[in-house]
């Protein structure tokens, strides 16, 4: 499975593609929003995993525009934030935009998570 | 700067900085939490460079979160005058010297480099040199932090008149208005392109600091570049060579 991972903490990034090589997933990182829509309009993910509060371009931004594409209306997301638990998104949000889970950094450490889905 | 109106606006300042606070913290604490839960995961089949990179994220991490809380503590000392306010000269190369070293980590993290453009060298400011170092080393991390490509940060030192302006550039996302607010001693829990959601309580605390230095902090952006400059009383100028 090809992931993208879009988180602008460059050490959450490095762990989060750390546990998918050792799963033998193929990763790209993106530090950002508009990295990671450039990263999509290359190439071609599985699944995304996704930070909420970043510069440039935040997840909200990044759902909306990728779920305005037919290629990517399906491609599954997952939510990995510091604020998931205080957030930010509404459950009809989360279900407008086909959020599969969200996950909050605090609780879950980066191979947790990709235990939990994959 | 904005006007406390009531008791209600009071409540409200507070509960955004509250807010803040804990947004700001929540990040390096997480990052602890998972990098030790890793390591004793992975005690037997780590290996030892694995261990060290760990033990170092950590540290580093912690000492993210205690400069955080030490920032606010210092400010909380002006306010309530228990820090120390006297001003001396202070060596200004010495001082970015001094915080870029600090930084070598995060600028690795980052791929991200430094440039320098100091003149005079040998330039000292009327200032608080812990005060100096902390508003230098925020400036310093947010412009690493959000520079965007492989462009490296410029720190530009440049005597105007009786001043001496110490500017950060970068080629980050715009400063939202609630950043430019934070520098004024105003917080808002606003969207803010550059610092992922909330406003920015380094620039707030940046903004304090440099403020009890009797100094200003302005931002100017102009063809995608951010300039943020702090403008102190200079000294005098000493020949390093």
């Amino acid at each position: 499975m090809k992931y993208l991972v879009v988180d602008d903490h460059p050490k959450f990034a490095k762990m989060l593609r750390a546990a998918l090589l050792a799963k033998s997933h193929k990763v790209v990182i993106a530090n950002d929003g508009l990295d990671g829509l450039d990263a999509l309009d290359k190439t071609r993910f599985d699944v995304v995993i996704l930070d909420v509060y970043m510069p440039g371009h935040n997840a909200v931004e990044f759902l909306n525009e990728i779920r305005s594409y037919p290629d990517t209306v399906d491609l599954p997301v997952y939510l990995y934030s510091t604020h998931a638990q205080s957030v930010v998104l509404t459950d009809e949000q989360l279900q407008q935009y086909c959020v599969r889970g969200i996950y909050d950094k605090s609780k879950t450490t980066p191979r947790q998570l990709i235990d939990l889905i994959t | 700067m904005q006007r406390v109106k009531n008791n209600s606006d009071k409540a409200d300042i507070l509960d955004d900085f509250l807010f803040t606070i804990a947004h700001d913290l929540k990040a390096p604490l997480s990052l602890i939490r998972s990098v030790s839960l890793d390591l004793g995961d992975s005690l037997g089949t780590a290996t030892i460079a694995e261990v060290k990179e760990g033990f170092t994220d950590i540290a580093q991490s912690g000492d993210d979160a205690l400069s955080l809380v030490q920032d606010l503590l210092t400010v909380y000392g002006l306010k309530n005058s228990t820090a120390q306010t006297e001003l001396f000269p202070v060596s200004v190369t010495q001082e970015i010297n001094k915080v870029s070293s600090e930084l070598e980590n995060m600028m690795q993290l980052h791929g991200r480099k430094v440039k320098f453009k100091i003149r005079p060298r040998g330039a000292m400011v009327l200032a608080n040199q812990w005060l100096l170092r902390r508003s230098v080393s925020n400036l310093l991390q947010n412009s690493i932090k959000y520079s965007k490509g492989k462009k490296p940060v410029l720190i530009e030192v440049m005597q105007t008149g009786k001043s001496l302006e110490l500017s950060f550039i970068d080629n980050g996302p715009i400063v939202s208005q609630a950043d430019i607010d934070a520098m004024d001693g105003t917080l808002n829990r606003t969207t803010s392109k550059r610092n992922a959601g909330v406003s920015g309580l380094g620039l707030y605390l940046t903004g304090k600091m440099v403020a009890a230095m009797q100094g200003t902090i302005s931002y100017k952006t102009a063809d995608d570049i951010n300039r943020f400059t702090i403008t102190l009383p200079i000294v005098h100028q000493l020949s390093l060579f």
